[in-house]
């Protein structure tokens, strides 16, 4: 059952075109990663995926991106109930210059999810989640930035899940992480993918290969000019007999 | 784009030559072991033997590339199936020249047969049944008959191993395990 399903999605950067005709079903409840060189569009086409680019001026998109069967760049759609089911974690951890608990109570206080008895247990609930409750219970009041990295990122993983979302964006996720700290939010999307559906962008091949039930290969078109999916398949497969020699030639780190 | 991992991509032509290498020791043991059953030749039988440690020297030495490579460069797609490919025929070609050694000890036990058991020679390529019969028919050539026969089982799992290696490249290309006997 697929949670999205893209069907020939092009995106535009004012003149510029830089996703050309993506098409890809992504699994409910399942981890699917976005493997490809850099440029190749992978960051742009995760963004499309909750209207994180509208903000660009000049960016405009054709084709559709079906949540549940709903076109989210419909006239009517509402994009803040849009981002509040599909949540985004970034590149390098960004916690709010706030304690731990208003950290994760930003989102349920913004979107009035919760009442502030409820709020403490929603806080508790989301950083036992991601296993960070444990390390940080006695310090909620601590400032959020004077955590490792690791645990900021998984800070903000829980962040994301106190608003209770369906689907969960992770670009490079770990790329700022030490391997130990890497490991642990691989472990963490394994758990997490039997509630949230996720899409993660990775650098790291041994990593797509890890922690993705699918993966999907993307790749410039012929022109150079603008990035799209080539091949999309289960993980064990794309990393043992991938289709296209040009995903072979990618995960085997021969060409990118 | 350009072309990357060159070290990998020499240390995989390097693996590729060492189970070819050992893919020609073991083809050159079993050539001479039917040779030497053939033609009776004792010396040339413990030239066979002798070459047989060395055959097993280089299939641990090809094991040991191998598990070097799944440990330090997390091979993938091609590179993974060429490597568990590498592994597992040179097992079968390892295991191909023990064949080759056990006809050697075959056709030096049958210096001790009766001299007319040389008319026997011809028989080594014919089948089973046609051993048997003669076996039947002239209880003298029991005994060299028992000896082909063992032989021939030898020669049957060379070609059992033959096929698993053949089983094995089809592998590395395509990623398909298919049975070549079914």
């Amino acid at each position: 059952m697929d949670k999205i399903t893209v069907e020939r999605l092009s995106f535009f950067y004012g003149a510029k075109r830089a996703l050309t005709d993506v098409s890809i079903g992504i699994p409910e409840r399942q981890i699917t990663a976005l493997i490809g060189p850099s440029g190749c569009g992978k960051s742009t086409f995760l963004r499309c995926l909750n209207r994180m680019n509208d903000t660009i001026r000049g960016a405009r998109v054709e084709g559709r991106v079906l949540l549940d069967g709903q076109d989210i760049y419909a006239a009517d759609a509402d994009v803040v109930a849009l981002r509040s089911r599909v949540g985004m974690v970034f590149q390098r951890p960004n916690p709010f210059p706030q304690t731990i608990f208003d950290n994760i109570a930003f989102g349920p206080r913004v979107l009035g999810l919760a009442s502030n008895g409820s709020l403490a247990d929603t806080v508790e609930r989301s950083l036992r989640d991601v296993h960070l409750w444990d390390e940080v219970k006695d310090n909620l009041k601590q400032d959020a930035l004077s955590l490792s990295l690791g645990q900021q990122q998984r800070l903000c993983i829980a962040r994301v899940i106190a608003v209770k979302p369906e689907v969960i964006l992770m670009d490079e996720p770990c790329s700022a992480l030490d391997p130990i700290a890497t490991l642990k939010v691989e472990d963490l999307m394994r758990e997490l993918s039997q509630n949230y559906t996720i899409v993660i962008v990775t650098h790291n091949m041994q990593q797509a290969a890890r922690a993705s039930d699918m993966t999907a290969m993307m790749m410039l078109t012929d022109d150079k000019k603008s990035g799209t999916i080539i091949e999309v398949g289960p993980a064990r497969r794309i990393f043992t007999r991938p289709s296209d020699p040009r995903t072979e030639g990618y995960v085997t780190g021969r060409y990118g | 784009m350009t072309p990357t991992r060159a070290h990998f991509t020499q240390q995989l032509a390097q693996l590729t030559e060492d189970v070819l290498h050992l893919g020609s020791m073991a083809h050159h043991a079993y050539r001479q072991s039917l040779q030497a059953l053939a033609a009776r030749d004792a010396d040339l039988a413990r030239e066979v033997i002798a070459a047989d440690p060395a055959m097993n020297r280089m299939r641990y030495d090809v094991e040991a590339e191998c598990y070097t490579l799944l440990a330090t460069e997390q091979p993938v797609a091609g590179d993974l199936r060429a490597i568990v490919a590498a592994l597992t025929v040179a097992q079968d070609l390892e295991r191909i020249g023990d064949h080759g050694k056990k006809i050697a000890r075959i056709s030096i036990r049958m210096q001790q047969e009766p001299k007319s058991i040389h008319q026997v020679d011809a028989l080594y390529k014919q089948t089973f049944n046609v051993v048997l019969s003669y076996m039947v028919e002239r209880p003298r050539w029991i005994g060299a008959g028992t000896q082909l026969l063992q032989a021939m089982h030898e020669m049957e799992r060379v070609a059992d191993r033959a096929t698993n290696v053949a089983e094995r490249v089809i592998y590395s290309v395509t990623g398909e395990l298919i049975d070549l006997n079914a």
